[in-house]
């Protein structure tokens, strides 16, 4: 049986989905399911794949795999990817051997097309920069509308900032002597320099959602390093209710609204909606490590962009059999919410990012439990970057890790932190401050792995993130 | 020094032990021995086994365990004792020779069913209990679990690997190695759990639905095929066959009220068998074409002893298995397999 799975990766920006997919690409080619535990434990056995570059990708440009895979093996210093800041994808063939069919089974199934004892699986595999996924409810609403749920989120998030990002906006709209084009010019540059500042200082106190995002994903430099943001970089900021409808900037951000919806956002979430199956990767450490104003954030993210897919597995499932031009539209049928850098904390806590994401999730998880979609949890990391070790203290032995940091030269043993089985709550007896030392987590550079291909890269559950995604594209024997 | 271990770098500090876990390849991973020693190490360890502790059963439950049992059995060897004489007086009138061969071959069978009993109930009781880790799994399936609990259930579980690793067939023993890589990962217990499931007991349930199967199918073509006279011997030979295989593949066994609720089982599926047996004769007595009605007699008693070996198969896998198993659908989805393979049958 021949199966096209479009892999859909989400997550926030900086959780680890382009390594994740570098890693991904690199068993699958060179090994197959070696190493795959999940895959052997269940006598399914996948040969190595071929990349069939991008035909049939949405027109996406090809993956960066090789320029990934070089930096990882860079013999002095491997360093992790830079952040993704455009599209791009490939397209795996991936044949495969499962259990063999009793021979009752094989005879009704036959007929049927629907044999999942051998075949191949054809993986669409999409990279996109995380911030994309937070534009994707822009199309759900108009200027006017989007500007007042940003500004009550901007409230929520940093309301400092944006107390005073509304002040900025009363001075720069109250009357002036200007000429109306030198005006309306001024008004409008001053608005985007405020809003900028408004978005620096909440990615600087750990916020994500962050609206627009495509353009914030497509800055060259650090955002907090931006003085002057022109309307290529940000193209609309929210106005308030207090600036009349018919001002000319807020007619100019709106119509800059509408063509950035129209041109961008649609069309990536077009590209987005043929994910038949999900993997949300969530960073729970960042979160854990930011406070508590960024889990509220990230809770909010997280609803956010589930909300652009469509979940329901029957419908795809049924259609398999079909030829491609008679299948029914893509729904994602599996979804697997997956904590990563699960080797940034030590062996006995990282049972606890688990149920840490599951709390993280439960908003989101409402969006997509509406059909019988199947949903999993895990932990994992693609690509261990730290080893276990322990140390003596108090005359009993203490969890650490050894590992380099990104900005050293080599590696050493560190305490990274604690992973509570439970989220703080942020209240007086259980305070969770923005980089509170409790929740240092450091961020460790990749160990530089061998140049010599067919080498097996060490991993932690990622054969369990693939299993559950393709899980039912092969027959298991179960008595 | 300060109770916790402080953040960041830890200068001076020795390292004890490296624990590298690569993806192949065994991990270099602490499997001491636990407190309560291995289960599925080896049957011999019985007097070191796993103690029963938490709530035992109490004198009057077990009591009336015994008593229930032991009433079934007296029952059943009175009344098989009776027809086996109303059968040897029967034998005698036709030839006195006759009466004394059948009793010479009852004898035989007897004392034959009777050393392979008192062999497999030996193997048996040999068995550590499983009572003790089927506690502690549910409990911290349920996150019921205390500190200690879990840490224990962690090591027994990495114990069960390690001991699989060093014993047993090729595949048994690379799956103990791939559970172990995984178990290098994590301090969890109810992961561990899990993970004990997917890669060390679902070989063994499918290989125990394969015995299963298999003993039903016997039991159903034997009680069909054979004369009713041997039906009981038939069905009692396969109920001691399934437990003393399925016990030694789990290499556990229940506590004593399980056990008790295996024998009433055996016990009560043997009495069927009997039972059934004269049913389908007299009802065939009182029908027209009584050929016809043998006939349909026997398919129909071969097929309901091999759904109740069945069944009891499902229960002594339920009891021997060390982790409890969510019973009602999984055992309707395994009996209505076991259905569909004496029907082919």
């Amino acid at each position: 049986m021949h199966h096209d799975i479009h892999l859909g990766i989400t997550g926030l920006r900086r959780t680890g989905k382009t390594v994740f997919l570098t890693a991904l690409i690199y068993q699958l080619e060179q090994l197959g399911s070696q190493g795959l535990n999940a895959f052997a434990n269940r006598g399914v056995r996948l040969e190595t794949a071929e990349i069939l570059g991008n035909d049939g990708n949405n027109g996406l440009a090809k993956l960066p795999y090789e320029e990934t895979l070089g930096r990882l093996r860079t013999s002095a210093c491997a360093a992790w990817p830079n952040s993704t800041d455009s599209e791009s994808g490939l397209v795996l063939k991936i044949p495969f051997r499962a259990n063999a069919y009793r021979r009752l089974g094989k005879i009704l199934r036959m007929p049927l097309g629907l044999l999942r004892d051998r075949g191949s699986i054809r993986l669409f595999l999409h990279d996109y920069p995380g911030e994309f996924l937070l534009d994707t409810p822009l199309a759900k609403y108009s200027y006017g509308s989007w500007s007042s749920t940003a500004l009550d989120r901007m409230a929520g998030q940093c309301p400092d900032r944006a107390a005073a990002y509304h002040k900025e906006l009363e001075q720069i709209f109250s009357t002036s002597d200007d000429a109306d084009d030198t005006r309306l010019a001024r008004q409008l540059a001053e608005v985007r320099n405020a809003y900028g500042r408004y978005l620096a200082a909440a990615r600087s106190a750990g916020m994500e959602m962050l609206q627009p995002g495509m353009t914030l994903a497509s800055l060259k430099e650090p955002i907090q390093n931006i003085a002057a943001w022109t309307a290529d970089l940000l193209p609309f900021a929210p106005l308030s209710n207090a600036v009349p409808d018919d001002h000319p900037a807020k007619l100019d951000f709106a119509k800059r609204f509408d063509a950035y919806v129209k041109e961008r956002v649609a069309p990536f979430i077009k590209r987005l909606r043929r994910s038949s199956r999900q993997i949300v990767l969530v960073d729970v450490l960042r979160v854990l490590h930011n406070g508590v104003q960024c889990f509220n954030d990230t809770q909010q993210c997280l609803a956010t962009i589930i909300g652009a897919y469509r979940y329901n597995g029957e419908l795809r499932q049924i259609g398999q059999g079909l030829p491609r031009s008679l299948r029914p539209p893509s729904f994602v049928s599996r979804v697997i919410f997956a904590a990563t850098k699960a080797d940034h904390a030590v062996k006995s806590h990282r049972a606890n990012l688990g149920r840490l994401l599951e709390i993280l999730v439960q908003r989101a998880r409402s969006r997509c439990a509406a059909g019988p979609v199947p949903i999993k949890y895990e932990w994992f990391t693609s690509l261990r970057a730290t080893a276990d070790c322990r140390v003596p203290w108090n005359d009993r032995p203490a969890e650490a890790l050894y590992g380099r940091l990104i900005d050293d030269a080599e590696a050493k043993v560190r305490n990274p932190g604690v992973v509570p089985n439970e989220w703080p709550t942020g209240g007086d007896d259980d305070p969770w401050p923005f980089e509170s030392e409790r929740f240092v987590f450091p961020h460790f550079a990749p160990r530089s792995l061998p140049p010599r291909d067919l080498v097996p890269w060490p991993h932690i559950n990622l054969d369990s993130v693939l299993w559950e995604s393709l899980a039912d594209c092969f027959y298991v024997q179960t008595s | 020094m300060s109770s916790e271990l402080p953040f960041g770098e830890l200068d001076g500090l020795k390292v004890l032990e490296d624990v590298e876990t690569e993806v192949v390849g065994s991990p270099t991973l602490d499997l001491r021995p636990t407190d309560e020693g291995p289960v599925l190490a080896a049957p011999s360890n019985a007097a070191t086994g796993i103690p029963v502790s938490g709530s035992a059963p109490s004198r009057i439950a077990r009591g009336a365990a015994y008593l229930g049992v032991g009433g079934m059995g007296i029952a059943m060897t009175v009344y098989l004792i009776y027809r086996s004489y109303a059968f040897f007086e029967a034998c005698s009138l036709v030839h006195p020779w006759l009466g004394m061969l059948y009793l010479a071959g009852l004898g035989a069978a007897i004392l034959s069913l009777g050393y392979f009993a008192i062999r497999a109930a030996g193997r048996y009781a040999g068995l550590n209990e499983v009572e003790t880790a089927r506690r502690r799994s549910t409990r911290v399936r349920q996150r019921l679990a205390d500190e200690l609990e879990e840490r224990r259930l962690q090591r027994w579980v990495e114990s069960q690997a390690h001991a699989a690793q060093r014993s047993g067939p090729a595949e048994a023993r690379k799956r103990a190695s791939r559970l172990a890589v995984q178990l290098a990962n994590h301090s969890s217990a109810e992961r561990a759990v899990r993970e004990f499931e997917e890669y060390l007991l679902a070989p063994l349930d499918r290989v125990a639905d394969q015995i299963i199967e298999r003993r039903a199918v016997q039991v159903a073509i034997g009680t069909a095929v054979a004369s009713g006279l041997f039906d009981p011997i038939i069905v009692a030979v396969q109920a001691v066959r399934l437990v003393d295989e399925i016990s030694q593949l789990y290499t556990g066994r229940p506590g004593w009220l399980g056990t008790m609720r295996l024998l009433r089982r055996a016990i009560g599926i043997t009495l069927f068998a009997e039972i059934a047996e004269q049913a389908t004769e007299l009802l065939a007595e009182m029908m027209a074409n009584k050929a016809v009605a043998k006939i349909g007699g026997r398919i129909g008693q071969g097929l309901a002893n091999g759904l109740l070996v069945a069944r009891l198969g499902h229960a002594v896998k339920h009891e021997c298995r060390p982790i409890e198993q969510p019973r009602t659908r999984l055992a309707a989805a395994q009996l209505i397999g076991s259905v569909l393979a004496v029907a082919r049958s």
